[in-house]
């Protein structure tokens, strides 16, 4: 049954992404950011695929489940942070890409700063903290078709072959178009998922205010044990600046064809954004109540979803699987094609003239999904690791975009190489920490009474302000 | 005006309340008031972002 599902959403995906080639693609800008063409729907379905991985639907909904409503309040803080970022820097950030026409994110802070040495690092940055990123929607492909009897590697590379098939055949054309495809996928299967539960429960419990009182009286609406202050910071602290720190979600803000796209865009994101965070956090603590009152064994924390999978019908269970793998594709290419826009644009084809052409692209996306599948293959656990640090790794290019955005207005000096010092100090950091404690236990830790994210954050917002104010006040002397 | 004003300054305000206040305010177990809580100033920060958004007449959160 599975194997039929996988056939159909392969199929519909690739043929949509070879019809939307139709788009015509004349320049470099059109494959990487769609000219800056797309329209609202195209746009939004992008972002929200993009944004939401395959960790909404195991990972939260296994947070739900070991620690309670706290786990909403952690991704919704996301969401609402990110449409915040949206609505003001992102939007002030789309009207600039379309004076400047940048086609990667890396280009757009050597750019806002005069800088070549920043594309550079950045580009360095993103190959270091997101191809473990990149891995891990390859690895969790793999997993989920292992579990429904396919083989490992055979779920690896066929997770290699659909993402690179649907973004190098029209880039982002492709890309956004079976992004929109996906993230309808996605929101069925996880309504598909949660109805099926709820059923469940009801018949259990009698009821979704039952299972509210059984929830309630075990402790599970309140702040549980495990989100201590120090905890919750660590885990929410890189994800409320995540619209401007990861680049396949930094690049989505050049692709707006005008204002009314950009805007309606934004607002379909949140709806989508609050629907699926609700659905995911609902799925995980209608499976407490189950385990509450005795109707499932206690389950790990990444074992909710593949368990509950394997009770529910197998043509739903299907589905609901096709729907993961389409999160952690959609996730997959975007992340791809973003790295490859800057190793691209600012690694290769500042030396090499002649070279900013769609084939290089291709070679470079194939280069980063091989790379990425060869260590989803050595199925370490430590990749699932290092993916957790991520987002903590660019944190560091938050203080930038925020002070060369407010800089614009200002008239305030940006010192180039204060910031890539910045950068680079907040970087060093937080891989020096990943390096001494191991990613997971560093993301976690307190250092000085600090949880890493916020000390990375701290050093490279003092570095940057501090050039700053020096820069100030050299530019009065002279 | 006002509105920019507000979408720019309260957003901030919400999400930071989101943090801290289920540590002041809700930290009690057996109680739905952290829920409505969590989703009710989630809805208010978007509604107040979006707002500012739509009513952004020269394209930016600055004249550039």
């Amino acid at each position: 049954m599975l194997l039929a599902m996988l056939l159909l959403y392969i199929a519909i995906g690739t043929a949509i992404a070879i019809a939307s080639r139709k788009a015509g693609i004349k320049s470099i800008r059109d494959y990487y950011v769609a000219g800056g063409r797309l329209g609202r729907i195209l746009a939004f379905g992008t972002y929200a695929a993009t944004t939401y991985s395959a960790f909404m639907m195991i990972g939260l909904v296994g947070l739900a489940y070991k620690t309670g409503v706290m786990s909403l309040g952690f991704e919704l803080l996301y969401l609402a942070s990110t449409i915040y970022l949206l609505s003001t820097v992102g939007h002030r950030l789309w009207r600039l890409s379309k004076q400047r026409g940048w086609v990667s994110p890396s280009e757009m802070m050597g750019d806002l700063y005069t800088s070549r040495a920043i594309p550079v690092a950045l580009s360095i940055m993103y190959l270091i903290a997101v191809i473990p990123y990149l891995a891990a929607q390859i690895q969790g492909v793999g997993v989920l078709l292992e579990k429904e009897g396919l083989n490992y590697r055979a779920g690896v590379a066929l997770g290699a072959l659909i993402i690179l098939a649907w973004m190098s055949v029209g880039g982002m054309w492709s890309v956004a178009s079976t992004d929109l495809y996906q993230a309808l996928w996605m929101l069925a299967g996880g309504a598909v998922y949660v109805a099926w539960l709820a059923n469940n429960v009801d018949k259990a419990v009698g009821g979704s205010l039952s299972a509210l009182r059984v929830l309630g009286e075990s402790g599970y609406l309140g702040v549980t044990g495990f989100w201590r202050p120090g905890v919750f910071l660590a885990y929410v602290t890189p994800w409320l600046f995540f619209a401007i720190t990861n680049p396949q979600v930094i690049v989505r803000l050049f692709v707006h064809r005008d204002e009314k796209s950009y805007r309606d865009s934004v607002l379909y994101f949140s709806v989508f954004g609050f629907l699926y965070t609700i659905i995911s956090v609902e799925i995980g603590l209608l499976a407490r109540t189950l385990t509450l009152v005795g109707g499932l064994r206690e389950l790990g924390r990444e074992d909710v979803t593949p368990h509950l999978l394997s009770l529910m019908a197998p043509y739903l269970s299907s589905f609901v699987s096709v729907s993961i793998i389409a999160a952690a594709i959609s996730t997959g290419n975007s992340i791809a094609l973003a790295v490859a826009s800057s190793v691209h644009r600012d690694l290769l084809a500042m030396r090499a003239k002649g070279t900013m052409r769609v084939e290089y692209s291709i070679a470079i996306q194939a280069l980063l999904v091989t790379a990425a599948s060869a260590i989803a293959l050595s199925r370490s656990g430590y990749i699932l690791d290092l993916s957790v640090m991520t987002s903590v790794l660019l944190l560091p290019q938050a203080p930038l975009v925020i002070y060369a955005v407010c800089s614009l207005e200002k008239g305030w000096p940006r010192p180039r190489l204060g910031a890539l010092a910045s950068l680079l100090a907040g970087f060093a950091t937080a891989l020096a920490y990943s390096a001494k404690l191991g990613p997971r236990k560093a993301f976690l830790s307190m250092i000085n009474g600090l949880p890493l994210p916020i000390l990375v954050l701290l050093i490279s917002t003092g570095t940057l302000a501090t050039s700053a104010l020096l820069s100030r006040a050299l530019r009065r002397e002279i | 005006m006002l509105i920019e004003l507000l979408s720019l300054l309260l957003p901030p305000v919400v999400i930071a309340l989101m943090i801290a206040l289920p540590y002041i305010a809700f930290s009690a177990e057996s109680d739905y008031g952290l829920l409505f809580f969590i989703v009710a100033s989630t809805i208010a920060s978007i509604a107040l972002s979006l707002l500012g958004l739509y009513a952004r007449k020269n394209g930016g959160i600055s004249k550039g």
